[in-house]
């Protein structure tokens, strides 16, 4: 039935099959190998490159699965509150929707809105959690010291990650009718 | 258009349940969720490290291969330095203890039982400085425990599974560890700074620091043994104005790549940290 539903909406469920699973290995490496790796100062998060990259294409809905998923992951190897990694990457995915659907869609700034908007709000909202769970201030004055680096870092590797799920996405989805 | 409501719908939902959640999880009634969860991710944790470390190490190589060529030259000197040190301390070691056991007193030195453990991941947020490690409650493992290598402290025990832990580095913002300065005796507490260095807080004015001065646990607290090596002062913030200077220090371990650990097993951290 979902699957039907899918098919109508013009969205082949087989975009799942293979986003869950290069979400689930790009949140291992972020919490195996990248973990040992900062550029900057700070580390990579592909995840949230991948999921707004997906959702740019696909749409909400498959990248929320993405976030509660590859979030669950990044959430068991944090330190952090159990949820905050969900929570931060399901407010920056819906924000990332909304570039799916705006009058933009297309234009080549968007990506790079989207990814600055969604770094951000993952910040905001992970710090905004640890300060609430009793973390220390210095976190907050440390957000600047953090942020910059990694807006800097991810719209750098924004296209490179946007060509690839679009590579997939072109390839899974049938080409468009036009008239 | 009924595509975005029901995606709207789903957003609110997903961010209900995560508030509820982090409510729970503030008051631990998510433990045993989160415990099941790390019991699967671990071991494929542990795999995807090895299976991929073998390659990050060769990329790791190349990009670093005059550095690493260099390196290798200054290590080859200190060492020969050091080996010259051992002979001499082993010498007064000899010499400490037998004039202990003349005068009656204990060993100074602690009998460490510890257990080897291999890193298996790594906190993914850039505020928080946390290891992974594959040893847990049914190791032996216990919540407070100090975490260390041959080079020096790593930090302690932060949170126990089955048959994993988590370890908070010195360099995470919430340490703080009770030091001293080997050369001058002066204490202070060495805190994380959200860095690779680590700042040494409320040292007395009239104190002397010197660059280079070697900086050790001083026991103060009861949450490490005393002498465990913490780093090395490499830069002095002193202001007049202020009561207290403070010192920057590198630590002795290089926490971005470490691959195994030691733990502490027969150390009681003061009762100051309750049991998992």
């Amino acid at each position: 039935m979902a699957a039907a539903q899918h098919c109508i909406q013009g969205r082949h469920p087989i975009g799942l099959y293979i986003a869950v699973p290069v979400a689930l290995l790009l949140a291992l490496a972020q919490t195996t190998v990248l973990g040992n790796a900062t550029v900057l100062g700070v580390h990579l998060n592909l995840l949230l490159l991948f999921a707004i990259s997906w959702v740019l294409r696909r749409g909400l809905s498959e990248g929320l699965m993405i976030g509660l998923l590859g979030g669950m992951i990044l959430d068991v190897s944090s330190a952090a509150p159990f949820g905050t990694w969900i929570a931060s990457l399901a407010v920056a995915i819906s924000l990332a929707a909304l570039g799916e659907v705006n009058v933009f869609q297309g234009a080549w700034f968007l990506k790079f809105g989207v990814v600055a908007g969604a770094v951000l709000l993952v910040n905001l909202v992970s710090v905004t959690i640890l300060r609430i769970a009793g973390y220390d201030p210095i976190l907050l004055r440390s957000l600047g010291r953090v942020i910059v680096p990694e807006l800097f870092l991810h719209i750098l590797l924004m296209p490179v990650m946007y060509g690839l799920v679009k590579w997939i996405v072109n390839r899974i989805e049938p080409p468009a009718v036009e008239f | 258009m009924r595509a975005g409501h029901r995606s709207a719908t789903a957003l609110v939902i997903v961010l209900a349940m995560m508030l509820v959640w982090l409510l729970l999880d503030g008051v631990g009634a998510v433990n045993p969720i989160r415990d099941t969860l790390t019991g699967i991710i671990a071991p494929l944790q542990l795999v995807f490290g090895r299976a991929l470390s073998p390659v990050t190490d060769q990329l790791e190589a190349l990009g670093r291969g005059a550095e690493l060529q260099r390196e290798n030259q200054e290590l080859e000197n200190q060492l020969a330095e050091l080996r010259s040190q051992i002979i001499l301390l082993a010498e007064a070691q000899l010499e400490n203890e037998d004039l202990r056991r003349q005068l009656g007193f204990k060993s100074a030195v602690p009998n460490f039982q510890l257990i080897a453990a291999e890193v298996i991941g790594r906190d993914p947020s850039s505020y928080l400085h946390y290891l992974v490690i594959d040893r847990g409650s049914v190791d032996g493992i216990r919540l407070g425990m100090p975490v260390l290598t041959d080079a020096g402290l790593v930090g302690r025990i932060s949170r126990v599974s089955q048959s994993s832990s988590q370890v908070m580095l010195l360099t995470d913002s919430q340490s703080a560890v009770g030091a001293y300065i080997q050369r001058s005796r002066a204490t202070g507490v060495v805190q994380g700074n959200l860095g690779p260095d680590l700042v040494m807080r409320y040292i007395l004015q009239d104190e002397t620091v010197i660059i280079g001065d070697i900086v050790l646990t001083s026991g103060l607290g009861g949450a490490f043994p005393k002498r465990l090596v913490i780093g090395q002062v490499v830069d002095v913030r002193q202001n007049d104005v202020d009561a207290h200077q403070e010192a920057v220090i590198t630590p002795a371990v290089d926490m971005s790549t470490l691959e195994n650990v030691l733990v502490l097993l027969n150390y009681d951290p003061g009762g100051l940290l309750a049991e998992p």
